[in-house]
C-alpha cells in the first residue's frame, strides 16, 4: 500500500520565501518543533537532504546547513552514507534549561517588549507555547 | 468510397474542433473567460473578446465545411480540413492570451505548510478498472493481430486517397506500428500521471486539511480525465488497426465509407467527452480552493512567475513539474535543465512518429 496518509497538519513545516528569518533556520526551527513535540521520536530517519529540498521548493545546501545546525545542537545526528537521525533525548530529565535556549528565549522577551507587546500578552504567548510542547504529555500524566 | 461519404467525413474534421472552441468560448463565469480565471470579475471588454472568438471561429468552421462539400480539387479540400481547425485554434489561442495578460494575478503565497508524510503516490491517483482497460487495449489489439496475422494475404490496402481509393498496397506487418502508438499513448498517460505526484504538496496554513482533500481530488481527476482520453483514443486507433485488414475483405468492401465516418467522429469527439466532462469539475475544485487560501497554494515562488504567470522560471526550486497558475494542467520549471528535456521529449517523439508513418506510408 502507499504510504499517503489522510492528510493533516501534525508532521508538516511551514516555510515563509517572505520572511527575514533565513530559510535554513525555518527549517531547523520546524525540525526541532516536530521532535520536541513529539512526532518525531528517537531513531526515527529524516528525509534526505535532497528530498526535503524537493518537497521545500529550497535548495539542497539550504536543507543540509538546517541539518548541520541541528546537529549541532544534538538533536539529530548526521552519519556518513545513512540517513539523519533524531538523536536520544538528554539523560537528564527535569534539569535546568541550556545557556543557548535561555539567551533565546530573554531575547525573545526582548524582541517581543520592542515590538509593544504588553506583559499580559507576554506572558500569555509564553504560556500558549509551553502549553503547545508540554500540553500532551501533562494530559498523560492526569490520566 | 463516394464523394458525399467523403465530404462528411472532412465537414466532421472540421467541425469538431469549431465545436469545441464555440464550447471554450461559450464559458459563462462572473470571474473567468474561456475557463481561464480571471482574478476580477468579468467585464465588456472580455465578454467581447469571447463573441470576436465566436465570430472568427463559427465564420472559419463554415467556410470549412462548406469547401469540404463544395466541387473542387480534393488538394484544396484536404488544405481547408487542416487549415480551418488550426485557423480557429490559433486566434483562440491569441484570445486566451489576450485574456491571462488582462487578468489580475493574485500574489503566489511564498508561505505554505509542507507534510513530511509522503505525497499521494501514483496508486492514489490511478483508477483500477481505467488503467486494466488502457492496458488492455494495447495487449488484446496485438493478440487479436497476431492471430489475424495468420490468415490475411501478404497484400493489403495501406492508404485511401481523398476519394476514398486505395493508393498503396502493403505488407500487413506495416500495421505493427499501430501497437507502437497505443503503447506510447499509455507511456503518455503513465507520465502525465508520475509527474502529477512530482508536484509540490504544498498547503496553506487554515484549513489544510480541507485544501489537501481538494488538491488530492484536483490530481485524481486529472488522472481520470486523462485515462479516459487514453482510453477514447486507443480504442479508436485498435479500431482502425484491426479494421483495415478486415475491410480488405470482399465481404466488407462496402463499410470504408460508413465506418470511416464512425472513425471520425470517434477520434473526433470522443476525447472532448471527457474534456466537457472534467474540465467544469477541475475549474470548481480550483475555486473551492482559491476561496480557502485567497489564491491558489501553488507551492512556487512568486518571483518564478513570468509573462503574466503563463511560464514559470526560478533556479532556486528544484522542482520540474509545476501546477498551472493560469488555467488547469501542468507546467514545468524551465529554469531546470530536466524541464527542457522533459519539454523536447514531449515534441520531438511525436514528431518522429508522424515522419516515421508519413515515410512508411510513402
Amino acid at each position: 500500500m502507499s504510504a499517503y496518509r489522510e492528510p493533516g497538519t501534525a508532521r508538516s513545516i511551514v516555510v515563509d520565501f517572505d520572511s527575514a528569518v533565513p530559510l535554513y533556520r525555518q527549517i531547523a526551527d520546524g525540525v526541532r518543533a516536530l521532535i520536541a513535540r513529539g512526532h518525531l521520536a528517537e531513531g526515527d530517519t529524516l528525509p534526505s537532504v535532497r528530498k526535503l529540498g524537493e518537497m521545500l521548493g529550497v535548495n539542497l545546501n539550504t536543507v543540509a546547513k538546517a541539518y548541520r545546525l541541528l546537529a549541532d545542537e544534538e538533536v539529530v545526528e548526521l552519519r556518513r552514507g545513512s540517513p539523519a537521525r533524531v538523536a536520544p533525548p538528554p539523560r537528564e530529565v527535569g534539569g535546568p534549561i541550556d545557556e543557548r535556549s535561555t539567551r533565546r528565549l530573554v531575547d525573545w522577551v526582548g524582541r517581543a517588549k520592542l515590538s509593544g507587546a504588553s506583559e499580559r500578552v507576554v506572558r500569555e504567548a509564553f504560556e500558549e507555547a509551553v502549553s503547545r510542547f508540554y500540553g500532551n504529555e501533562e494530559r498523560e500524566v492526569e490520566r | 468510397m463516394s464523394w458525399i461519404m467523403v465530404s462528411l467525413v472532412l465537414a466532421l474534421s472540421i467541425a469538431t474542433v469549431g465545436i469545441l472552441v464555440e464550447w471554450i468560448a461559450r464559458h459563462e463565469h462572473p470571474r473567468r473567460l474561456f475557463f481561464l480565471s480571471l482574478g476580477r470579475e468579468r467585464t465588456a471588454a472580455d465578454d467581447a473578446r469571447a463573441r470576436r472568438l465566436r465570430i472568427a471561429n463559427g465564420a472559419i468552421t463554415l467556410t470549412g465545411v462548406a469547401i469540404a462539400f463544395a466541387p473542387v480539387s480534393e488538394w484544396i479540400r484536404v488544405a481547408a480540413v487542416t487549415l480551418a481547425p488550426l485557423a480557429s485554434i490559433t486566434w483562440m489561442s491569441v484570445e486566451m492570451v489576450g485574456a491571462v495578460r488582462s487578468a489580475k494575478l493574485e500574489r503566489v503565497p511564498g508561505r505554505y505548510v509542507v507534510s513530511l508524510d509522503d505525497p499521494p503516490t501514483v496508486r492514489d491517483l490511478v483508477s483500477a478498472p481505467l488503467q486494466v482497460l488502457n492496458v488492455a487495449l494495447l495487449v488484446v489489439p496485438c493478440a487479436v493481430f497476431a492471430w489475424m496475422l495468420s490468415w490475411l494475404g501478404g497484400r493489403l490496402p495501406m492508404h485511401y486517397d481523398a476519394m476514398g481509393n486505395v493508393d498503396r498496397y502493403g505488407s500487413p506487418t506495416e500495421l505493427w506500428f499501430m501497437a507502437a502508438l497505443l503503447a506510447f499513448d499509455l507511456v503518455i498517460l503513465w507520465g502525465i500521471t508520475w509527474a502529477l505526484t512530482r508536484e509540490r504538496w504544498a498547503m496553506p496554513e487554515k484549513q489544510t486539511e480541507r485544501y489537501a482533500e481538494l488538491q488530492l481530488a484536483r490530481r485524481r481527476t486529472m488522472t481520470r480525465m486523462i485515462e479516459w482520453i487514453m482510453a477514447i483514443v486507443n480504442a479508436t486507433i485498435a479500431f482502425v488497426w484491426l479494421g483495415i485488414p478486415l475491410l480488405s475483405l470482399p465481404a466488407f468492401a462496402d463499410w470504408v465509407g460508413p465506418l470511416s465516418i464512425v472513425v471520425v467522429i470517434a477520434s473526433a469527439l470522443g476525447p472532448l467527452a471527457p474534456l466537457a466532462h472534467f474540465i467544469p469539475k477541475l475549474t470548481e475544485l480550483k475555486d473551492e480552493m482559491r476561496k480557502i487560501a485567497g489564491t491558489e497554494v501553488l507551492g512556487t515562488r512568486d518571483a518564478g512567475w513570468k509573462w503574466s504567470g503563463m511560464v514559470y522560471y526560478a533556479p532556486e526550486d528544484p522542482a520540474i513539474f509545476i501546477p498551472k497558475r493560469v488555467g488547469i494542467g501542468q507546467t514545468l520549471n524551465f529554469a531546470r535543465p530536466a524541464a527542457w528535456i522533459v519539454l523536447g521529449v514531449a515534441i520531438l517523439v511525436p514528431i518522429a512518429i508522424s515522419i516515421g508513418v508519413i515515410v512508411m506510408v510513402g
